[in-house]
């Protein structure tokens, strides 16, 4: 290129260019060193390739953006236009550039190339393949051409005709002249529809009908007088027939020959050669006699050469007249024999001349051969170079002519897309020239003004607008003389908007040739704006009326807004904290690890969180429980988001939550009833306490009246506690019996007291209830005790009447029946003191009668006692204590206790199975004195043998033995009443 | 005391012996016959329902058990019915809230006054 002129053209070729890259590559390089250099080539860069598919991608030059990732900006703003994800190639590179479809084994090459880059196809072909591209390659290049080859690919065996000019980067510079020898040039291929020109034959005169009458007598003359005869040119070739030279002439066997020679008949051939030469040579006509052997008759011929002087091509005229008799006569006529011989002799001399002329003329022949073949060799090679330079001309026509149709079918779509999309699109457009004369619109413009497409062409101010628009031409020339875009928006029909948008109408050479007006209804697009701004007034009136505290931050968590209601919580100004952190906020009191937590969460993820705690001492305000909200606010057009915190503060329901707590937890553990009703007596709450002393649940119980709980047995009227409320009274205390859920009763201590509030109205009531069932059974049970008491004193009391009175009866001394009073007392004393340390639930017969006897034992040993145990209920063993008490008396009178030896033996035992078990009881006194039946009976006797054996259902026999006092009890085991 | 010289037959129901014992003794006294003592309601019943007598002095809480099914055949039978009992009237049950009633403890006078009155009720 530095070599080159300005305006020189440069060829290059880019087989297999896929899709493009390469041969774009090519051309930016190109254009980029032609920029260098200062000059301007006539650039063609032939990028073919087998499919078509490939080639069409490579027209468009349209590639994605990672396509391009490796050049640098520079490059990419020269050579692509970009748009959003993808780089389109400029218009003018792709000019210069020729995409074709061409098979490279197949197809013809093309020719004086400057350079062929064949980058990593050879590598595809089988070695024979890629050898004879290579050759083909050398073709095509221009002598001194240079050729690019793939990292991995050589020239291999046409080393000799390449010279490496880069090993490293596989460049070749093509040596010598074209070597066809190496090329094995492909056959055109046939092109249907478009037939091989028919090959030019010679031009004959043909024969023309309309002649004038002398030509006509001249031709009738010839015909009949003349002899045959042929026009033959300086090679030998018959140029025209005359007359009938079929017994002369004939052609032979093979292809048509116009040669004379060829079609000369035996006997003639080698006398007319040597005729026709010697005529051309001497300039006269030369005759000659000749016999043909072609028939039985050899009849003789004469035949004259005659170059004919006039016509300077060397045409000779052959003609052939036939000997008849009279010319054989005319001749002399020889001896036969000797006539024969010398004809022999004077053949063979005319045939040795013709041979020698014919051995000259061979070899003259054959060097004229030798130099026309070389002439014809280099001639043909010529031609050859020339046909498939035509071929390749042809081909390149072909290429451009493809290319040209694509573009056309490019452009061809574009005007169909253009027009569809205009007509198609709602938009309302509308092209005005630079004299503000309609040029084009769409149907969509119908709406805005009343045009038909006869329209084109006029003044835009010849028509009504439909919409209010006082400012529309004013526009157009403003925009056509700022040449700026212009948006305004204009109230149509039927209280539609829509905006306008006016812009300079440019055309590719950057000429501004009008306005392009579009419509678009933006009455929607207005309406929502209007809604947003509402809703933006609505939205900031309720963040500024809100009770809710809330933050506004910005990604780096910056304060970007807070409420009234923050600032009165924290008491802090919005004035003095926008700009700063959050966690400077407060002294730092929001900069706790917890809330960082999910803040990074919220900003990082968009992750939302909800009631996240936080319990924090604030230097102003104090300890706080805040309950916190926050999302991100993502925003469209890629603002920066915005973190919004809902704040809560809920210290002031957490402490009423644990008063409420505490007095749910007293209620809970409280043994009492707690029950509270509302207004209209119906059950509100049932506490555990309720649970336990009415049995009934609390489920069961809550909206059902407190009269549920009304015992049919109860004497006294429930009284209506809301009634004595609403009257004024404060706190109603009673004692009542309610009914259990098991239908049993239990007594319980009401106090019922009203809930009222702030204004003193009613809203129901309390009633704790305590179950003092144990306390009324103590209180029934102390006065059954008393009542018991008093039965038992009186009843002791009238046993001592009783022992008073029958101690009293019969003639006794005062004196005798004092004593014996008070010694009876002192036994029931006794009795009683037994049964005390009892408890009153009874003793046994051997403790009654130990402690009885005691007081007579005197200090000896006189009593034998002897039982099992048998067990006597508190007035058996009194009973029994008093008639011990009596024999013991009786037997210190006057028996065995009456004298020291004496003694007395007690002894019992118990017979028979358990449910009729009986008692056989015995008394023994011995060792006394001589005893016998008392005279008198009195009380003592009364006891001994009646009440004892009275109390037990049994019998008692008091015999008098002069040995002592015997007596027998028998009775049912005590507790086995008959 | 011997203001009506007509003898009474007694029946007598306490289940202390002494006081039956003494109480008969008193009986006696006044002129009358004890012609049945019994220290249990169940031992009663059947001269309570059968024997001949002219009245009966009955202790309310026997050995545990409540005179009053006795009491109530010996009312069927049209025997005048004398409670003796240390709970006095208050011991009573409906039925027998107008009988007569002696409280222990009760002397010979106590007991005279009451069996006129029941005499005279029961003519």
């Amino acid at each position: 290129m530095a070599a080159r002129e300005t305006g020189s053209a440069i060829r290059v070729w880019v087989p297999g260019c896929s899709t493009g890259e390469e041969a774009y590559t090519v051309a930016i390089l190109i254009a980029e060193q032609a920029t260098l250099a200062g000059k301007a080539f006539d650039v063609k860069i032939f990028a073919t390739d087998a499919r078509e598919d490939n080639l069409q991608i490579a027209r468009e030059g349209v590639y994605p953006t990672a396509a391009v990732t490796g050049l640098d900006d520079t490059r990419k703003r020269r050579f692509f236009d970009a748009s959003e994800a993808t780089y389109r190639v400029k218009k003018d590179l792709r000019a210069t550039v020729v995409f074709a479809p061409q098979n490279l084994l197949s197809d013809p090459p093309f020719s004086h190339l400057d350079l062929v880059t064949c980058r990593n196809l050879l590598i595809y072909l089988e070695p024979d393949a890629q050898q004879g591209i290579i050759a083909l390659f050398h073709f095509a290049l221009e002598q001194g051409g240079a050729m690019m080859l793939g990292n991995t690919e050589t020239v291999g065996r046409h080393g000799g005709v390449f010279e490496a000019l880069s090993k490293k980067w596989r460049i070749y510079k093509r040596l010598g002249a074209t070597r066809l020898d190496i090329v094995s040039f492909p056959v055109l291929r046939g092109q249907p529809g478009r037939p091989r020109p028919e090959r030019q034959t010679a031009v004959l005169p043909s024969p023309d009908q309309n002649l004038p009458a002398g030509d006509l007598a001249r031709r009738a003359l010839l015909e009949r007088f003349a002899p045959a005869a042929v026009l033959i040119d300086a090679a030998g070739r018959v140029v025209y027939f005359h007359g009938s030279t079929g017994a002369y002439l004939e052609q032979p066997t093979g292809e048509p020959s116009s040669d004379v020679f060829t079609m000369a008949r035996d006997g003639l051939v080698t006398k007319l050669r040597s005729a026709v030469r010697k005529a051309r040579d001497e300039g006269g006509d030369i005759s000659f006699e000749a016999k043909l052997r072609h028939s039985a008759s050899h009849s003789p011929v004469l035949v004259t050469a005659s170059p004919l002087a006039g016509s300077g091509k060397g045409h000779i005229l052959i003609s052939f007249a036939p000997l008849g008799a009279g010319a054989a006569r005319a001749m002399p006529a020889p001896p036969e024999n000797q006539s024969q011989e010398a004809d022999l002799r004077d053949e063979l001399a005319t045939v040795r001349s013709e041979l020698q002329n014919t051995i000259e003329h061979l070899e003259t022949a054959n060097e004229e051969l030798k130099a026309a073949n070389e002439e014809a060799t280099s001639m043909n090679e010529e031609l050859q170079s020339t046909n498939e330079e035509l071929e390749t001309s042809k081909e390149e026509m072909h290429t451009v002519n493809g290319q040209l149709q694509s573009n056309v079918r490019d452009l061809e779509d574009s005007t169909n897309d253009l027009n569809n999309l205009l007509a198609g699109t709602d938009t309302a457009t509308l092209f005005l020239d630079d004299k503000f004369c309609i040029k084009w619109f769409t149907p969509g413009l119908r709406e805005l003004l009343d045009l038909l497409p006869g329209d084109i062409g006029r003044p835009l101010d010849h028509f009504a607008l439909k919409f209010r628009d006082d400012q529309l031409l004013t526009d157009a020339a403003k925009v056509m003389r700022k040449l700026q875009v212009l948006e305004t928006e204009v109230s149509g029909i039927g209280g539609r908007w829509h905006l306008r948008r006016m812009l300079p109408y440019r055309t590719l050479d950057n000429r501004i040739a009008g306005v392009v007006i579009t419509f678009f209804d933006v009455t929607d697009a207005r309406a929502a704006r209007q809604a947003s701004t509402e809703a933006r007034i609505y939205a900031q009136a309720i963040v500024e009326t809100i009770r809710q505290p809330l933050l506004v931050m910005d990604d780096a968590l910056n304060l970007v807004s807070i409420n009234p209601a923050f600032e009165s919580l924290f008491r802090v100004s919005e004035a003095e904290e926008i700009g700063h952190s959050v966690f400077d906020l407060a002294n730092g009191g929001w900069n706790l690890p917890h809330l960082r937590d999910l803040l990074a969460k919220l900003v990082l993820d968009a992750q939302p969180f909800n009631d996240a705690q936080l319990d924090q001492s604030f230097p102003a305000i104090g300890m706080r429980h805040l309950l916190i909200n926050g999302r991100k606010l993502l925003r469209e057009g890629g603002r920066q988001s915005l973190i919004l915190l809902a704040i809560e503060d809920v210290t002031d329901r957490r402490r009423a939550e644990a008063v409420s707590r505490q007095l749910s937890a007293i209620v809970d553990s409280s043994r009492d009833a707690i029950i509270s009703i509302d207004a209209d007596g119906l059950i509100d709450s049932w506490n555990s306490g309720a649970v336990t002393i009415y049995g009934f649940a609390s489920a069961d119980m809550i909206g059902k009246p407190l009269s549920v709980l009304n015992d049919p047995g109860q004497p006294d009227k429930v009284p209506d506690c809301l009634a004595q409320f609403r009257d004024g009274a404060d706190t109603l205390h009673y004692e009542m019996s309610r009914l259990r859920a098991d239908g049993t009763s239990v007594w319980v201590s009401v106090t019922e007291s009203p809930l009222r509030d702030l204004s003193g109205a009613l809203l129901g009531a309390s009633s704790i209830a305590r179950d003092i069932t144990d306390r009324r059974q103590a209180e029934q049970h102390r006065a059954t005790l008393m009542n018991e008491l008093n039965h038992r004193v009186k009843n002791s009391l009238a046993v001592v009447q009783a022992i008073a009175s029958q101690t009293m009866r019969g003639d006794i001394s005062l004196a005798d029946a004092r004593l014996a009073f008070s010694e009876r007392l002192r036994v029931l004393a006794r009795a009683h003191d037994l049964l005390v340390t009892s408890n009153w639930s009874g003793t046994d017969l051997a403790s009654v009668i130990k402690a009885t006897i005691d007081p007579h034992q005197g200090g000896q040993s006189r009593f034998g006692v002897c039982g099992p145990y048998v067990a006597l209920n508190p007035q058996l063993a009194v009973t029994f204590c008093l008639a011990l008490h009596e024999l013991c008396t009786n037997a210190a009178k006057y028996g065995a206790l009456s004298v020291p030896e004496g003694r007395v033996d007690i002894i019992w035992t118990v017979t028979g199975p358990a449910d009729k078990a009986r008692l056989w009881w015995q008394w023994t006194e011995s060792g006394g004195p001589a005893v016998k039946a008392p005279v008198r009976k009195g009380f003592g006797s009364s006891l001994i043998e009646q009440v004892l054996p009275m109390e037990l259902f049994g019998e008692m026999s008091v015999t008098y033995p002069t040995t002592g006092v015997v007596c027998v009890l028998q009775s049912p085991v005590p507790g086995l009443d008959p | 005391m011997h203001d009506n010289s007509e003898i009474l037959r007694f029946m007598i129901l306490d289940d202390e012996a002494i006081i039956a014992l003494d109480l008969t003794g008193m009986l006696q006294d006044l002129g009358h016959s004890v012609v049945s003592v019994a220290t249990r309601v169940a031992g009663g019943m059947e001269f309570a329902r059968q024997g001949d007598l002219d009245m009966a002095i009955l202790d309310i809480n026997v050995h545990g058990v409540a005179s009053f099914p006795l009491a109530a055949i010996l009312q069927d039978r049209g025997v005048p019915i004398i409670f003796a009992s240390g709970y006095g009237e208050r011991g009573l049950i409906d039925g027998f809230r107008d009988a007569l009633v002696l409280t222990k403890p009760y002397g010979r006078d106590d007991l005279s006054n009451v069996v006129a009155k029941a005499r005279a009720a029961a003519a």
